[in-house]
């Protein structure tokens, strides 16, 4: 039975991790691209053609964005998964680029391009609907009583893989779900729960429930096979528009084809056009520590936003560690993180971040190349056990950062940096106000 | 004391989440700037709209006084309004002063539909400009120029400007005679395809219009981020002002025929609901009311002035 647990729990962690990866490189491409008729035209003023080149790709920024809002959402679900039966949330993920063969091509920050497209597609790819479970690793010892490493070229054998060992778990659902169900994140908690056709999606085309047993467990994992590649679901599915070809409720894969053939007509048209700005691909601070592939952003007004950048992700990463721990928060301090760690961070900080420096130069001297997001982290992201030490962390966190937001908002870098700096100022003020003692 | 009735359609051209508050395009939220039109800018206007979209036009648009009634108390405190149908206020155009936005930033400021108005400055004009009224109102009489992020956390200073949600509002039908959403987007959509029919490929207008149609077929099922901002149509969201700052009131030629006092508070309640996605404009409907006190009225204070 513990081989079986573990052997889950490595599959889940793995999920997990691939989920935040797929989820980081989709939003570097959101980020990257050009947004108004101003970035196609260059030095004139925009044509009609170059307004409607900006607005068709703001409508495949809106479509890559929402995928990967899908992505956050099978890392909760999968963390729900994970600390449902007995294992530790997990957000962490290695540095990009990511190299390993898991999917025959690796994981990276690279603005939106037909080549990016072709990797997303490749990665969202519908496989062998067949349930089982992974194969065994080559010299594999007998009858383990540790996980051995895990073996699968795609998420859909993954997932598979997981439904499977949930629905053969020796013990059936008493034996398997024995977390605390306070360590789960829900869709009711964040007030994004909607009525609606079927069970896809509430709003923001995000949806998160508890998982208690094997039918919660399975619904799960049919949602993210689902929105990633289609199928098993189809019954809920709403009807499709004749002339795309999509349905209202097209898979990751469906879109990122459809993209792809825009983007295809566009390119053969020979004009030039790119819907993306001219990113360094793979941007780094700190290349020493980065994986091969990984390019230095020296230019240092784009090092300080990147580095603050990094501050936010992080911080985003430690309240989502610390919400779905388990411990004994009460309401206040569960209302508190859930608070900052959505929409707060993740939409008034993180994604400003990003958009800024997709437009700063990435080197000095300016060789036309720009910045990114480098979603970079060094540190272990470990569960804070003591309460009271995790507020004080988490709210020397937002004050250094609203600090240096807004010391970096003077320095004339780009003018939305003042927003952001309030917005921070605003979260790490809100933030002391809900976790202060309260008396009775 | 004088009521003055104003109703009319407003734009606001703003980002909605999950797009940041400060989106200029309109990427992931249910708004966005179409082709040709100026980056959003969240500003409350009630007169004078920016890029104004089809089926709008400039003589339908704009937020204005309809009535002006004189109101009395009787001797058991009951109020009776008398209209002036002649008064020179009717006809008056509303606008918000200092650039006035709903403040939200997803959740930081307030959670949920609540939106706040800040800075809260009302002016009226005639459209001759020959009497205009301003009033700024004040989260802190006794500290003057707080901003809403000054004081969001603290409930006694919010309290001031009440706000209300209504979903689903009938108040609402009775203005824009919608009950279907799904029927309203595809009359929307059939007009805007007809609309299209009068313009070149290849220029702005059909690309804005485009886009448009592309939008309404994409959300058409009111799935994921579009659900909530479809809901929109049926919202309406009262708020309840008693304004107490600064005021001007400029009336060179005394049309007025008397004076407004300032010394009182002027309640100011009124909605603003049916805000459509596709158009960026929403309807608004309310009441000022004004202390007023009649030229040489014996009962005027300071020997100049009576209640009217």
């Amino acid at each position: 039975m513990g081989y079986s647990r573990g052997q889950l729990i490595e599959m889940l962690t793995m999920a997990a991790e691939l989920e935040h990866m797929l989820c980081c490189s989709y939003l570097f491409a959101a980020f990257s691209t050009k947004r108004s008729g101003a970035d196609f035209a260059g030095d004139g003023d925009p044509t009609p053609r170059d307004l409607e080149h900006a607005s068709l790709v703001i409508e495949w920024t809106q479509t890559v964005s929402f995928v990967a809002r899908q992505e956050m959402e099978h890392l909760g679900l999968v963390n729900n998964l994970l600390v449902a039966i007995g294992g530790v949330p997990h957000f962490r993920q290695p540095n990009f680029p990511f190299c390993e063969k898991h999917f025959q091509m690796p994981i990276t920050l690279e603005p939106l391009s037909l080549e990016t497209i072709e990797r997303f597609i490749h990665f969202e790819k519908p496989e062998d609907l067949t349930l089982r479970p992974l194969p065994l690793i080559a010299n594999q010892v007998g009858d383990p009583a540790s996980p051995s490493p895990l073996v699968f070229t795609s998420f859909g054998m993954l997932y598979r893989s997981i439904r499977w060992t949930i629905e053969n778990f020796p013990g059936g659902d008493a034996a398997l779900f024995i977390g605390p169900p306070q360590g789960q994140v829900d869709g009711a908690q964040l007030n994004i729960d909607f009525p609606r056709l079927g069970e896809l999606g509430g709003v923001y085309g995000i949806t998160l429930f508890p998982i208690t047993d094997t039918a919660s467990a399975v619904r799960a994992i049919d949602l993210i096979i689902e929105q990633g590649e289609g199928g098993g679901l189809e019954p809920l599915r709403p009807p499709g528009d004749p002339e795309t070809g999509l349905d209202a409720e097209a898979d990751h894969y469906d879109r990122f084809l459809a993209i792809r053939a825009q983007m295809q007509k566009l390119a053969d048209a020979g004009d030039g056009f790119a819907p993306a700005h001219n990113l360094l691909h793979n941007p780094v601070l700190y290349v020493e520590k980065a994986p091969p592939g990984a390019n230095r952003v020296s230019a240092e007004p784009a090092r300080k936003v990147m580095d603050l950048f990094n501050a936010a992700y992080e911080t985003t990463l430690r309240l989502l560690t610390q919400l779905y721990s388990g411990a004994n928060f009460d309401a206040q301090e569960a209302a508190a993180l859930r608070y900052a760690a959505f929409f707060p961070m993740m939409t008034m900080v993180i994604r400003p971040l990003g958009e800024i420096l997709v437009t700063l130069p990435a080197r000095d001297p300016d060789d036309g190349t720009r910045a990114g997001p480098s979603f970079e982290t060094y540190t272990s992201l470990g569960v804070v056990s003591d309460l009271a030490s995790a507020r004080i962390v988490l709210q020397e966190l937002f004050d250094e950062m609203a600090g240096k937001c807004r010391r970096l908002s003077t320095a004339g870098i780009h003018p939305r940096l003042g927003y952001v700096a309030e917005s921070l100022a605003l979260i790490a003020a809100r933030y002391r106000n809900m976790t202060a003692p309260r008396g009775d | 004391m004088l009521i003055l009735s104003y109703e009319g359609w407003y734009q606001c051209r703003l980002a909605t989440d999950p797009d940041p508050t400060d989106e200029p395009w309109g990427i992931t939220g249910g708004t966005f700037a179409g082709p040709g039109e100026p980056p959003l800018d969240r500003k409350i206007r009630l007169n004078d709209p920016v890029a104004l979209r089809f089926p709008f036009t400039e003589a339908e648009f704009g937020v204005t006084v309809r009535q002006v009634a004189r109101r009395r108390l009787s001797d058991n405190g009951a109020p009776t309004d008398t209209p002036l149908p002649d008064h020179p206020l009717v006809g008056a155009r509303l606008s918000f002063l200092e650039d006035a936005m709903y403040h939200q930033r997803n959740n930081i400021i307030v959670e949920g539909l609540n939106s706040p108005i800040d800075p809260f400055h009302i002016r009226i004009r005639t459209p001759d400009g020959r009497i205009c009224i301003s009033r700024r109102d004040e989260w802190d009489i006794t500290r003057p120029g707080l901003t809403i992020n000054d004081v969001f956390m603290d409930p006694a200073l919010t309290a001031h400007r009440k706000q209300e949600m209504e979903i689903k509002s009938p108040r609402l039908v009775e203005i824009t005679g919608i009950t279907d959403y799904t029927e309203f987007w595809q009359d929307r959509r059939a007009a805007l395809a007809a609309e299209l029919e009068n313009h070149e490929p290849g220029s702005v207008a059909h690309a804005g219009l485009s886009k448009r149609i592309r939008f309404i077929d994409e959300t058409r099922n009111d799935i994921g981020t579009r659900v909530t901002a479809r809901q929109f149509l049926g919202l309406l969201s009262t708020y309840t002002v008693p304004i107490n700052g600064a005021a001007r009131i400029e009336d060179p030629d005394n049309r007025l025929g008397g004076r407004i006092g300032t010394s009182q508070d002027w309640p100011m309640v009124f909605w603003m609901g049916s805000y459509d996605v596709d158009t960026l404009c929403g309807y608004m409907k309310g009441t000022l009311d004004l202390p007023f006190y009649v030229s040489g009225s014996p009962s005027a204070p300071r020997g100049t002035a009576g209640p009217g």
